[in-house]
């Protein structure tokens, strides 16, 4: 993301650019502190092979926080579709009388959104492993997605 | 040995030109812009120069954890988010949770 924040910089027209690739990782890894603002509890989320996610058909929500142009990929079906970014202000459309299992492209993304919900009074929410890389290398099947407009 | 010299060079761009199309999918663009090590980014930051360090993931993920000085503008806000410098030559450093 570090990439494509410095292309839209760059577009906007901004002279002197530079990246810094390695992120948090490489910070943390060289030994140097971290900041917090509001950090979530530090509560365990369960997680859900991708298996165990198609034959729950209707008994889950699935919140899907990918950005809005991977949607095109295809959906899970019954997903809800809320960018992560935006998961704060749009929380709201997520049915709380069904568990929730949150997934991402790549189980990166997952713990932190899903300790959010967590966090503002959802009670079963899981994450799926793997992501939806692992739900689409297993084979199972995808919806057709749509470009959500950004809100 | 004239000869020589030469074919080695031509032997060196056509490898040189192999690498580039080899590494054309994924990465010929890794070196659009200057890249930092962690050591440069902290001394950068440290020395008080002017420098707006960018963190553009989402508000939950900024709050779990990032480098100290850096301004949060998620990356679909960038284009009309105000917190941005408003001096287009100001030095900015994009980073986020990594290339792996």
């Amino acid at each position: 993301m570090y990439k494509k924040a410095a292309r839209v910089l760059a577009a906007m027209g901004y002279t002197d650019v530079r990246t810094y690739p390695e992120g948090i990782p490489g910070w943390v890894g060289a030994g140097y502190e971290l900041a917090q603002r509001n950090p979530l509890p530090k509560v365990d989320i369960p997680t859900m092979e991708a298996g165990q996610l198609s034959e729950m058909d209707g008994q889950v929500t699935v919140v899907d926080i990918r950005t809005n142009s991977l949607y095109e990929m295809g959906v899970v079906a019954n997903s809800i579709t809320i960018p992560l970014a935006q998961l704060t202000t749009r929380h709201a459309e997520i049915p709380k009388d069904k568990p929730v299992v949150v997934v991402d492209h790549a189980g990166k993304q997952v713990l932190a959104a899903s300790r959010y919900l967590k966090s503002i009074g959802f009670e079963n929410v899981s994450r799926l492993q793997g992501g939806l890389m692992a739900w689409v290398n297993q084979g199972l099947p995808l919806e057709t997605g749509t470009h959500e407009a950004s809100r | 040995m004239r000869i020589s010299r030469l074919s080695c060079g031509l032997f060196a761009a056509l490898l040189l030109l192999g690498a580039v199309f080899a590494g054309a999918g994924s990465t010929a663009r890794a070196d659009e812009f200057p890249s930092m090590s962690p050591q440069e980014l902290k001394s950068l930051t440290d020395s008080g120069q002017p420098c707006f360090l960018l963190n553009p993931l989402s508000d939950l993920e900024f709050g779990e954890g990032h480098i100290p000085t850096s301004v949060n503008v998620p990356l679909h806000t960038m284009e009309t988010s105000d917190l941005l410098p408003e001096d287009l030559n100001t030095p900015i450093v994009t980073y986020c949770l990594g290339t792996k």
